[in-house]
């Protein structure tokens, strides 16, 4: 009896953790639904391959991750942040960015709230995409350009982030 | 007649005024490097990315140098080689700094790093280098074999864009790994510094043929290096005692 209870705890946690593992979204359309903009070829590499290692990896980091904390390892927990900052952005990255393409065609642009906030924080819908342009082909190395609302300013922003660093925890 | 001249030594002497480096071009043929690395892949790599940071660097500099709100030392500061200006990037004015940075940077990577490849030998185990240069790599880390490991590791475990360097440290004699972000490297941090080997783990370095398949790109790398060249580094490198 004794020895099961003993046993509970320490096998509790991998079940947990394989719980809450972190899984790869299907894409929204298929995978030549951007074509000819982007190819069919790279949006598998994109998300069978990029995405899918991040979702591995992030789920791997996690479980070493909770396994340090549980042990009370806290140098183990420091040095896999890193890898949770770099697997995790790149997961939460991806997972927008699939949602944010669209195989509809040209003339495309927002409406209703978002159309009245783009004019009233930038001026005009070209005026905030040249900027966004501009911002995302600027980008030294590895990164991403985004458009974000600003929650403290109460207004939309154009920003850039290096590597896979997520938007909203980084800045 | 005598317009002309005065008008053609004047814009003779704005050329030579301006800041022109060149890109060198690839000491070998763009397909030397089959099936490593590919004809087109190098095309891409020298003829578009190294070039595109010559233009940049030559378009910083320049603009760095004839700034009117600029102090003479910036300005002349811009004058200097390249690899000097590298070793002062907190000397550059803050406008010009990240431009400087990531273009020369690129500049000066690329160009050494071209020189440092060759034709594939047919495994990696058989491509080594040889006399004071493998002694070194041996006494610093081990087996020549430990050292590949971890040169290996550094190159596939870096997150995003950036190098993966074999450095000497000039006065102390001392071998050293050390991955760099971006376009940085090793003798910006500290001059004394000498580059030996480097290895470009950009995407752009290797996604025409290896995809996302870095780790096959690095375990391949070993096949092009130009063991000859590094040593000749190294034997520069050792010889120096003071730094540039």
């Amino acid at each position: 009896m004794q020895s099961i209870i003993k046993l509970a705890p320490r096998t509790l946690v991998p079940v947990l953790s394989r719980c809450s593992k972190h899984t790869l979204p299907d894409l929204p359309y298929d995978y030549n639904a951007l074509e000819p903009i982007i190819s069919g070829d790279i949006m598998k590499l994109h998300h069978q391959k990029h995405h899918a290692t991040y979702v591995n990896n992030l789920n791997v980091a996690e479980e070493k991750y909770n396994e340090a904390k549980a042990n009370n390892d806290l140098t183990a927990m420091i040095h896999l942040q890193p890898a949770i900052r770099f697997n995790g952005g790149g997961h939460l990255n991806h997972s927008i960015f699939w949602q944010v393409l669209s195989p509809k065609e040209g003339g495309n642009q927002p409406t209703g709230a978002l159309a009245e906030q783009i004019k009233k924080d930038f001026g005009s819908f070209d005026k905030m995409l040249s900027q966004l342009s501009n911002a995302s082909v600027g980008v030294q190395g590895s990164g991403w350009g985004w458009l974000g609302f600003n929650r403290q300013e109460q207004r939309l922003q154009i920003a850039t982030c290096a590597n896979q660093d997520p938007l909203q925890a980084t800045t | 007649m005598f317009v002309s001249i005065i008008f053609l030594s004047i814009i003779v002497s704005y050329a030579q005024s301006q800041i022109e480096l060149t890109l060198p071009p690839l000491p070998y043929e763009y397909n030397a490097l089959e099936p490593v690395l590919s004809e087109k892949l190098m095309r891409l790599h020298h003829d578009k990315h190294h070039q595109a940071y010559t233009t940049k660097t030559n378009a910083a500099l320049n603009a760095m140098a004839t700034d009117e709100t600029s102090d003479d030392q910036s300005k002349e500061l811009a004058k200097l080689p390249i690899e000097v200006i590298l070793t002062q990037i907190q000397r550059i004015p803050e406008k010009y700094q990240s431009t400087v940075r990531n273009n020369g940077g690129g500049y000066v990577n690329h160009k050494l790093f071209f020189s440092m490849l060759r034709k594939p030998t047919a495994t990696a185990t058989e491509n080594q280098p040889t006399g004071p240069l493998f002694d070194a790599i041996e006494n610093s880390f081990g087996s020549f074999d430990r050292f590949k490991e971890m040169f290996t590791s550094a190159s596939v475990n870096l997150f995003g864009s950036g190098w993966v360097w074999l450095y000497i440290n000039a006065p102390t004699k001392q071998l050293t790994i050390n991955a760099t972000m971006n376009q940085d490297n090793p003798t910006m941090f500290d001059k004394d510094r000498v580059i030996l080997l480097g290895i470009d783990v950009w995407e752009h370095a290797y996604y025409p043929v290896y995809e996302n398949r870095r780790n096959e790109y690095v375990d391949n790398f070993w096949r092009i290096i130009n063991w000859s060249f590094v040593e000749s580094l190294f034997t520069q490198g050792t010889a120096r005692h003071s730094d540039l």
